[in-house]
């Protein structure tokens, strides 16, 4: 994480992006703490849902912590050029607690944008929600799926 | 001057508008891996190329638009729309790909992007044709 002229006011850089995010796994931040790396206008969009602001932006992270078990997110790769950062990730979790054995996998990427302060103003994730739940499918319905995919996709 | 990694992967890209797939899987290693997400990963330039021409043979047009585009070391990554007609019904996708380039060559493709997005203006077109609205 860098600083600006104001140690009050650091920016953020792909690293500390990586950083910043681990742990959310396990706690999401206070809408307070969050205030210091996020704008208060803050837009996030995925293939389920878009959000504005840091409240409804916490309660999306907050909701994906508390309706699924043992949720385990990795950031990988990640490149930025000024304001623009991306990192690919995966994410493995048990969406029931009556079968923690079910495993849900995925992968995808993450775009975020910061603003003339440095910190997070938008933030896009790219992933693909059928490979997520046919990651908890059965082998012949997920090869089902591969062969229509292939004759169709 | 040589070109940078990020100017490779974006000509590589832009061999998919002219649907010049052998253009694109030449800008690859003899040993690249292709990894659709949600697929298993494609092994070879000859494999990748089989693919190209297999998955993307009910495609008319393509036209590629660059969102965003970084590069680290020998890694691009890239956002994107991808716009295009699968059999006469025009898409566009939101996908994300990170690149590793080595010596010129893609030595590793890693895509991303949700097909559901991409299906379901297929299935609403499709059922706008047959209902005669379109």
């Amino acid at each position: 994480m860098t600083h600006g002229a104001d140690d009050e006011t650091p920016t953020l850089d792909a690293l500390a992006v990586h950083e910043l995010f681990s742990g959310w796994d396990k706690e999401v931040p206070s809408v307070e703490e969050m205030r210091r790396w996020f704008a208060d206008d803050l837009v996030f969009e995925d293939p389920l849902q878009r959000t504005e602001g840091i409240s409804e932006y916490r309660e999306m992270n907050e909701r994906l912590l508390r309706k699924n078990q043992d949720l385990v997110i990795q950031m990988e790769e990640s490149a930025q050029n000024g304001p623009h950062i991306m990192f690919t990730f995966s994410l493995e979790l048990a969406p029931s607690k009556r079968r923690p054995n079910l495993r849900i996998y995925n992968s995808g990427m993450t775009y975020v944008r910061l603003n003339n302060e440095g910190k997070i103003e938008y933030h896009r994730d790219v992933w693909d929600l059928n490979t997520m739940f046919l990651s908890a499918a059965p082998a012949r319905v997920r090869n089902a799926y591969r062969r229509f995919v292939k004759r169709f996709g | 001057m040589p070109k940078s990694n990020t100017e490779l992967v974006l000509e590589n890209l832009a061999g998919f508008d002219r649907l010049d797939y052998e253009f694109v899987a030449n800008g690859y290693a003899e040993d690249a891996v292709l990894h659709f997400m949600q697929e298993e990963p494609i092994h070879g330039r000859a494999e990748i190329l089989a693919f190209f021409e297999r998955q993307f043979a009910p495609i008319n047009t393509t036209r590629i638009e660059i969102v965003n585009a970084i590069e680290s070391g020998d890694l691009v990554m890239v956002e994107r729309i991808d716009h295009y007609e699968w059999k006469g019904i025009p898409v566009s996708c939101p996908v994300a790909n990170a690149t590793e380039v080595k010596d010129g060559k893609i030595t590793a493709w890693r895509e991303y992007y949700d097909k559901r997005f991409a299906a379901d203006q297929v299935i609403a077109q499709s059922k706008a044709k047959a209902e005669g609205s379109v």
